[in-house]
């Protein structure tokens, strides 16, 4: 039985992350050896979508006060709760408190997966049956 | 909230950090934080040169979701992730 293989699609563009950086070249099935994968011959548009940290807060002498964290403001008193740790940690007369702010840190980390899952999107909401 | 208040609250249980100290430790908490919840994303764009094999990515970045690529006609499309690496190293 004959296969018609004109329609099979041999090349694709792939990427790969290696030392920080990322690699791409395009994947040819037909080919064999060194030649499998070849750069990109012209110059195109790249889209990366990431996850990303925020930016940091400036260090430097003309530290502007009134800068903000990028995360959302629900969570920036948990970031305050883990400074407020890192202290206590430094301070072995005071170090029975650090447990308490890692706590809730913590529970800031578990209320950040829930937003960031969650996809501003809200879930299932149960509706319960009640007769009147 | 705005950074004076954030090292107003520090101060207030620990009064000897120092400025630049409370803010580095800020900027760490703020890493782990961002690690840990993936709760950040972003998308950029940059334009590749011909021949070129890899690109160099920020420091801010914490995991590639994916990849969109423009195709002949120019269309953003999105592209497979490789498992591992090409067997042959092209370091160009």
């Amino acid at each position: 039985m004959a296969h018609n293989t004109e329609n099979i699609i041999t090349k694709h563009n792939v990427y790969w992350i290696e030392r920080d950086s990322i690699g791409l070249a395009e994947y040819d099935s037909t080919r064999t050896g060194k030649n499998t994968y070849t750069s990109l011959t012209s110059a195109l548009t790249v889209t990366l979508f990431y996850y990303k940290k925020a930016t940091h807060f400036n260090t430097n002498d003309a530290t502007d006060m009134t800068e903000q964290s990028e995360l959302p403001l629900q969570f920036h008193q948990y970031l305050v709760d883990r400074v407020v740790q890192l202290g206590y940690e430094q301070k072995p007369e005071m170090i029975q408190m650090a447990p308490y702010f890692e706590q809730k840190f913590e529970k800031g980390i578990k209320e950040g997966k829930m937003f960031a899952n969650r996809g501003r999107v809200s879930g299932i909401r149960h509706v319960k049956q009640s007769s009147f | 909230m705005k950074l004076q208040q954030m090292i107003d609250q520090v101060k207030k249980h620990h009064p000897d950090l120092g400025l630049n100290e409370i803010i580095h430790l800020l900027n760490q908490a703020s890493d782990e934080f961002c690690a840990r919840t993936l709760l950040l994303d972003e998308a950029t764009q940059f334009t590749t040169t011909a021949s070129q094999r890899y690109y160099g990515l920020k420091d801010t970045i914490l995991e590639i979701k994916s990849v969109d690529l423009e195709d002949k006609d120019g269309n953003h499309v999105t592209i497979k992730r490789l498992m591992g690496r090409p067997q042959y190293r092209d370091l160009t």
